[in-house]
């Protein structure tokens, strides 16, 4: 079985952005991406939790890629960090079936 | 009224909330039982509209309300704004922001309103559920205007958030099934939506009593000068609301809920549309203020304020 070394990045955001950063992260080469839904937590701007009737939904956006695709990503997402709140990781990860990402 | 109020169990299920909430408690309404409930409530407040408006038809008080509650959602925002920059000395994008969720309307308001209001004698007409509708989105633009800036989003995007969001779509859309079905084809289904509706209630502003209270514990942006325009805007807000439906003849109780929906503020439609058009804005701010403060404002002092006040222009 061939592991093959790629990219994973994980954005934590705003429920309603999910569309935009969907078609950035796409934009950027990846194939696709995965939404999972997060309960609460606390950073810089206090602590938040999953509040759907107002909207204050934060969900993580995960997506696999090439370090091509991660860098491209990295540059378009870069100028939205502050203004949209987002936080930003990228991870090394190994896959199989190399070609399906 | 004022023991009428302070008494009343919708109240008091508030106060409790807003207490469990203060006091850490662990009390907690599901997310989702919170969501069913306010989808229930929409519901059950657009076939009471519909109803009445089949009942009573297309009136002069139907449009001449429909057409101040649009003029006071297009041009709160504007005063809002200035007071939020100047005296609360916020960025423009938060202002514009801010004053957008002002000039929209908060249906929990308008709920309990109609409630105290019937229980005190003085009913607003049905047909303010079809005002209610129409305040919700023109805030939403002028807020856009004022943050001089493109929406973040396409303006398909955003349209489709303004008209189709979910309170619209269950406002309007159980507002014309109450008004086809008319008040024979509604009893069937009355017991569903007209005997619980109160309990319902009652529990949901426990739930918004913990989600005030928590608000306001847990923000970092709300300063004395923001928390004390959190009270005079709904209170400024309200009282040309009532003036405004007494000049156009609204009955008193109708005219008071005239002012209540100038007076509340939107936590529920409004934050979903500005979190897609103005990503920027910090909604710790417009929701600490609309939510866990002028909420509470309203529903504990400016309703019987206003409805007073209604009573004593008529």
């Amino acid at each position: 079985m061939q592991l093959s070394k790629m990219k994973r990045v994980e954005i934590l955001l705003e429920e309603q952005l999910v569309p935009k950063l969907g078609r950035i992260v796409r934009e950027a080469g990846f194939s696709g991406h995965t939404v999972m839904p997060v309960l609460q937590g606390s950073g810089g701007g206090g602590a938040w939790q999953d509040e759907r009737l107002t909207g204050s939904s934060k969900v993580m956006l995960l997506a696999i890629g090439t370090a091509e695709d991660a860098g491209q990503l990295l540059e378009a997402i870069a100028p939205l960090l502050d203004s949209h709140r987002l936080l930003l990781t990228i991870g090394e990860v190994e896959v199989i079936r190399r070609e399906r990402f | 009224m004022i023991l009428e109020t302070l008494t009343s169990p919708i109240i008091l299920f508030f106060v409790l909330g807003m207490f469990a909430g203060f006091t850490r408690s662990d009390l907690a309404i599901p997310e989702a039982m919170a969501k069913a409930m306010a989808i229930y409530l929409m519901v059950a407040i657009g076939l009471k509209g519909g109803v009445a408006i089949a009942e009573a038809g297309i009136t002069r008080d139907l449009l001449l309300a429909g057409a101040a509650g649009v003029g006071l959602s297009f041009l709160v925002p504007y005063p809002a704004f200035f007071l939020l920059t100047r005296i609360g000395r916020l960025a423009r994008v938060d202002a514009a922001a801010t004053a957008a969720h002002y000039g929209s309307v908060s249906l929990v308001t308008y709920i309990t309103a109609a409630e105290m209001f019937d229980a005190a004698g003085m009913p607003a007409a049905g047909f303010m559920v079809a005002v209610l509708a129409l305040m919700e989105g023109p805030a939403i633009i002028s807020g856009l205007s004022l943050a001089r800036k493109d929406s973040d989003s396409s303006r398909a995007e955003l349209l489709h958030e303004v008209l189709l969001n979910s309170s619209v779509v269950l406002l309007i859309g159980s507002m014309l099934i109450g008004y086809v079905a008319g008040p024979e084809g509604f009893a069937p289904i009355a017991p569903t939506f007209a005997v619980g509706y109160k309990g319902i209630l009652a529990l949901f502003l426990l739930d918004m009593g913990l989600l005030a209270s928590r608000r306001l514990r847990e923000t970092r942006t709300i300063t004395w000068r923001l928390a004390l325009l959190g009270i005079l805007m709904p209170a400024a807000n309200g009282i040309i609301g009532v003036v405004l439906g007494t000049l156009i003849g609204l009955e008193p109780g109708t005219a008071a809920i005239l002012g209540v929906l100038g007076a509340s503020a939107s936590y529920i439609a409004v934050p979903a549309a500005m979190r897609l058009a103005l990503p920027q804005a910090d909604p710790g701010i417009y929701l600490s203020m609309s939510l866990g403060i002028t909420f509470p404002f309203n529903v504990v002092v400016n309703i019987f304020f206003l409805s007073w006040l209604a009573g004593v222009l008529a």
